[in-house]
């Protein structure tokens, strides 16, 4: 159930309301407002106390409001939510959760969403792994792709054998692999560690600016993440 | 998709009663329609509304006679988040204590806070990636400092490792970087750099400064080397610019130079003077467009 304006005027003071229920105006620096909310610097401004359950239901209230948002200012959104500083996270997990897992969820951009989904640390594969979970995972690009990373995060068995399954039948093709680490570096899950640094000698160069076999090599691109402190 | 787009149509010759007169027929017509009101005039403009995703073709006739064709590409509009920031690096020396004198540690700027503009950036790149219905949301990150331990090095694996270093530092929130590294004396000699390949790499770096001509324009293009897209010159897979071009590729001497080897007004071109590129470089040609990752 969506957020009741009144509620939100009953715990926060009437500046922060009207600061986010101007917010589904659409006004041209719609970005920078959004993100300057969700992030809380707009409370700082306002010199207002930063009560969590007044953000809490800020947020939610936000969030419930996207439904009207279009798909881009819904990627904007999502782009600010994973902005948040981890330490104040708790206070709007459950605000997110419900955003993230809700009926429009799926209309969001997959990497995007997973990736925010890790952030706030919830676990949720029971619910998408029959939409999203697969064996065969070629393209790093896809979807289910980043939920096996996603899952990988959380050390998820299947999903860091389909991974590395993935690795294993792209490694004929240096430019293919490439494709490969480069997404799982963005999110270095420690469960992949393994798989992945073993091409830490593959020194086959991929398609680069100039062409094929000016691009990096496998073993360039893992060789700054070697150190077991960067994985997560 | 959903949207309309306007084109301009030449009836060279055309009398005002066959212009009047002309019929539209798009095939198949699932794909798009032609919106009222009709040319009137040569040179005037038509609206094209996009129904589905597909490429139709619309025939433009007269009693008969077709005057000519009009090719039609429809895409869902995407949009796709990025982040753009400034690499801060200090190159941090420390000298180990001895036993007459105690550690010391040398700190030196290597690179600087890049002045670009976000709201600019993305009004560009935006105005850029228009043609293929695609659109950006730039997230700005401002500052991120790293230590480095060498100064600017056109090496694929030095650049990497800048990025690395990045990434280490900070949690980025969208799809691609965009990753402004200044020099703080001087220009760094390098214009844009995408060090993971391209369609792997995430990274797309400018070594310039926005006040240097053609920063942005420079980023839009590594961000297309991001998305699949490669130089004219360097087109191995033949699917991204038209095969009179591609053929004149595999020419030699001053025949290959006759055209547009590097096809300076398309986004992707890059060869020659840099003042030859930034405003004028924005143009992508039918099967780039195709090529385009969309996510």
């Amino acid at each position: 159930m969506d957020i009741p304006v009144e509620l939100l005027q009953a715990t926060c003071p009437v500046e922060i309301v009207g600061e986010v229920r101007a917010l589904k105006s659409r006004t041209p620096d719609f970005t920078d407002r959004l993100q300057a909310l969700i992030q809380t610097s707009i409370y700082v401004e306002t010199g207002q106390p930063l009560a969590p359950d007044c953000y809490a239901l800020a947020i939610g209230f936000i969030l419930d409001g996207s439904k009207q948002f279009d798909p881009t200012q819904r990627v904007s959104l999502l782009s600010a939510i994973r902005s948040v500083a981890p330490s104040e996270r708790s206070a709007i997990n459950a605000q997110v959760s419900r955003f993230l897992l809700g009926p429009h969820a799926d209309t969001l951009p997959a990497s995007q969403r997973f990736a925010a989904l890790w952030d706030y640390r919830i676990d949720a594969r029971e619910t998408l792994r029959d939409a999203y979970g697969a064996t065969l995972i070629g393209d790093p690009q896809s979807d289910t792709f980043a939920y096996a990373v996603y899952a990988a995060r959380f050390g998820d068995a299947d999903a860091v054998n389909d991974l590395t399954s993935a690795l294993e039948i792209a490694q004929s093709d240096p430019h293919a692999l490439n494709g490969m680490l480069t997404v799982i570096l963005q999110a270095r899950p420690a469960a992949l560690r393994g798989a992945v640094l073993k091409y830490s000698e593959d020194n086959r160069r991929g398609v680069g600016v100039d062409g094929p076999g000016t691009g990096p090599s496998p073993a360039e691109l893992l060789a700054p993440w070697q150190d077991q402190s960067r994985w997560q | 998709m959903g949207k309309t787009t306007e084109v301009v149509i030449d009836f060279l010759g055309g009398t005002a009663a066959c212009i009047n007169n002309a019929t539209y027929v798009v095939a198949p017509s699932s794909i798009a329609k032609v919106v009222a009101p009709l040319p009137t005039a040569t040179g005037a403009k038509f609206k094209i509304e996009g129904l589905a995703a597909g490429e139709a073709t619309i025939e433009v006739t007269c009693t008969g006679k077709t005057l000519g064709w009009i090719h039609v590409w429809c895409a869902a509009e995407v949009t796709i988040a990025v982040d753009v920031c400034s690499i801060v690096s200090e190159n941090i020396v420390t000298t180990p204590a001895t036993s007459g004198a105690p550690a010391t540690t040398t700190t030196t700027a290597i690179s600087r806070s890049a002045n670009y503009n976000k709201a600019d950036l993305e009004a560009y790149i935006n105005a850029v990636f228009h043609q293929l219905a695609i659109k950006f949301v730039v997230t700005d990150h401002g500052d991120v400092k790293i230590a480095e331990t060498a100064a600017y090095s056109s090496s694929q694996a030095r650049n990497i490792t800048v990025e690395a270093l990045a990434r280490a530092a900070k949690t980025f929130t969208g799809s691609y970087q965009m990753f402004y590294w200044v020099d703080v004396a001087a220009h760094s000699g390098g214009l844009g750099r995408v060090p993971g390949g391209v369609g792997t790499g995430k990274g797309a770096f400018s070594f310039f400064d926005f006040d240097v001509s053609g920063a942005y324009n420079t980023m839009a293009l590594e961000l297309g080397h991001c998305l699949n897209l490669s130089h004219p010159i360097h087109d191995s897979d033949q699917d991204e610019f038209p095969l009179w071009q591609l053929a004149r590729f595999r020419m030699s001497g001053s025949t290959k130079t006759n055209v547009l080897l590097d096809d300076n007004w398309n986004l992707m071109g890059y060869e020659g003077p840099v003042s030859s590129r930034g405003a004028n470089r924005t143009d992508m040609r039918y099967r780039q467009w195709k090529k385009c990752r969309r996510s």
